[in-house]
């Protein structure tokens, strides 16, 4: 069986002769944690909408759950989603809010309704209306909303805006512990490539409508890691060292010849001194490689 | 749909504003019945009950109809409740009818103090005047002078009632559509709504006398006399009329806001 929970095809999107999604393709497979990373304006919220039904793509064509077409309908119940701010009537508490939308979408179980607030860390807010609520209190709500049907697939538009520090740990941890216990998968939207870095899992790369890159969080640590480039005609002599004096196999040697040292990227000092220690006479040496800003700058090509 | 409905009562119920609303068309209900009986034992000369013509259920149903609109479709576009709601699993086309469910079963508590007073007048015997204005129930108010208790003609006044709900409902159903096409303006949808909604009633009711053929085109709208003269002796044939007419023509403006809702961005 297909573990693909969501399928977009060619997705676009035009207000008047704005062109705000062009051709957007992504797969997302069940039980994973994908980040939506673009600048302001990139589309992300454009695209959640289209999922979600909130706009319809002037052209594309979304599968959801293995359905296309007008049968996406029903499959919508199987989502969650908070985007941009969550639907709260603001004269009503937590609890009235959430018992609102359980009766929207026809949940008999009422339990579950101080089992989310205590989930978001919202069980103490008692008779305090959401109006009063902080920008994070409302935040954690919206989520809570969101997880009401328990979702298979969980939508977030930029959750953590507005959050103290503290706050967005707690979200962090909230999103890897849905996912890691309850197999949900998340799509979550930031402009901040290194805020998801620590819960997302897949990363797609958004910029001016288009998808830039899809990339797993495997293969972004590989080109956001951290080495020593070194260049030396005693390539041999080199690696010799590398193993013997400093006890380590963690470099490569590259086509052109330099070798990237994974190991030792805070103590240069100690690497320079144990080469020339043992006569490894060095053209180049330097720490190379990208931040995780960096990275999504050159991906989205500004400055 | 009925999820939806339910939903709606349920934040209707912490809602002030609609407590308010009742309040005001419970408030205007009694006064313009004391006016009525006022004007009926000669406490009040009729020319000074004009003014409570504007308290009567033709006026204030179209008013309070407008601020609910507002409140039940706008207020939910404001706060989010719709796009959670499409978001969720419910086809916009459920979404606007389960709306105009609720809008008229809404109509019709604002227009049971109405109701209810002219059945506590018409069971307490009291004497009452003359309409001082177009309305269905000082129609009865007047007539409960001339027309004996009995059950069946009381069976027959909360028949009334339930048809005059669905036809102010008819009415108001403009300012419904209105609201799905401006979606979170709640204040324009009420003013143009009600502007609208009284402009169309008095043209209607001007047009009507200028000429037969406008009076018998008009007779097929909600706005139509035969409404507002709905008495103990009317034919059942004239109150499935009004009520047909009144279905017609919330199923129109139902399917008019499907048609603009279909498509339209949920901001």
């Amino acid at each position: 069986m297909s573990n693909i929970i969501l399928k977009t095809e060619n997705i676009s999107k035009k207000y008047g002769n704005t062109q705000v999604l062009h051709d957007v393709s992504i797969t997302l497979e069940s039980g994973r944690i994908y980040g939506l990373i673009g600048v302001n304006g990139a589309g992300k919220t454009t695209l959640m909408r289209q999922i979600l039904g909130l706009s319809v793509p002037t052209s594309g064509e979304i599968e959801l759950f293995g359905n296309r077409g007008r049968d996406i309908l029903k499959e919508r119940a199987r989502l969650g989603c908070l985007i941009e701010s969550p639907g709260l009537v603001l004269g009503m508490t937590a609890k009235q809010n959430l018992r609102l939308h359980r009766i929207m979408h026809g949940i008999a179980d009422k339990a579950i309704e101080d089992e989310l607030l205590a989930t978001v860390g919202l069980a103490g807010t008692g008779k305090k209306k959401t109006k009063d609520f902080s920008l994070g209190m409302k935040q954690r709500l919206g989520i809570a909303i969101a997880l009401l049907t328990n979702p298979e697939l969980v939508i977030l538009d930029e959750p953590i805006n507005g959050l103290d520090p503290i706050g967005v740990v707690e979200i962090r941890e909230l999103i890897k512990k849905l996912s890691e216990e309850r197999g949900m998968t998340i799509l979550i939207s930031s402009h901040n490539l290194p805020e998801l870095y620590q819960c997302a899992t897949d990363y797609i790369i958004i910029d001016k409508g288009e998808v830039k890159q899809e990339i797993s969080l495997e293969e972004l640590e590989e080109r956001c890691r951290h080495y020593l480039q070194i260049e030396t005609p005693d390539r041999e002599k080199l690696a010799t060292v590398l193993e013997q004096q400093l006890g380590t196999t963690n470099f490569k040697v590259m086509p052109d010849g330099s070798v990237q040292l994974y190991d030792f990227t805070d103590e240069r000092d100690k690497v320079s001194d144990v080469l020339f220690e043992n006569g490894v006479k060095t053209t180049g040496f330097s720490l190379k490689g990208e931040t995780l800003e960096n990275y999504f700058i050159s991906v989205v090509g500004q400055q | 749909m009925f999820n939806l409905i339910k939903a709606d009562f349920y934040k209707i119920n912490r809602s002030m504003i609609y407590k308010v609303l009742f309040l005001i068309a419970a408030v205007s209900a009694v006064t313009t019945t004391l006016v009525s009986h006022f004007v009926g034992t000669g406490d009040m000369e009729m020319s000074s009950a004009g003014t409570a013509a504007l308290l009567t259920d033709v006026v204030m149903l179209n008013l309070l109809g407008s601020v609910v609109a507002g409140q039940l479709i706008c207020g939910d576009f404001e706060n989010k409740l719709i796009q959670s709601a499409v978001a969720g699993c419910s086809s916009r086309g459920t979404l606007v009818c389960a709306k105009m469910i609720t809008y008229t079963l809404l109509i019709g508590l604002i227009t049971l103090p109405y109701a209810l007073c002219a059945v506590v007048g018409y069971a307490s015997g009291a004497a009452f005047g003359a309409p001082y204005s177009a309305s269905v129930y000082l129609n009865i108010l007047f007539e409960t002078n001339t027309v004996d208790f009995s059950v069946g003609t009381l069976l027959k006044y909360i028949a009334i009632t339930a048809i005059m709900a669905l036809a102010y409902t008819a009415q108001t159903s403009f300012v419904f559509f209105l609201a799905f096409v401006l979606k979170n303006k709640a204040l324009i949808v009420t003013a143009v709504g009600f502007l609208t909604c009284t402009l169309i009633g008095m043209t209607s009711s001007l047009l009507s006398s200028s000429s037969e053929t406008v009076e018998k085109v008009i007779s097929y709208t909600p706005f139509s006399a035969d409404a507002y003269n709905l008495n103990h002796a009317s034919e059942i044939g004239m109150m499935l009329k009004v009520v047909a007419i009144s279905v017609v023509f919330i199923a129109v403006f139902t399917g008019l806001s499907i048609a603009a809702f279909r498509k339209t961005e949920i901001k």
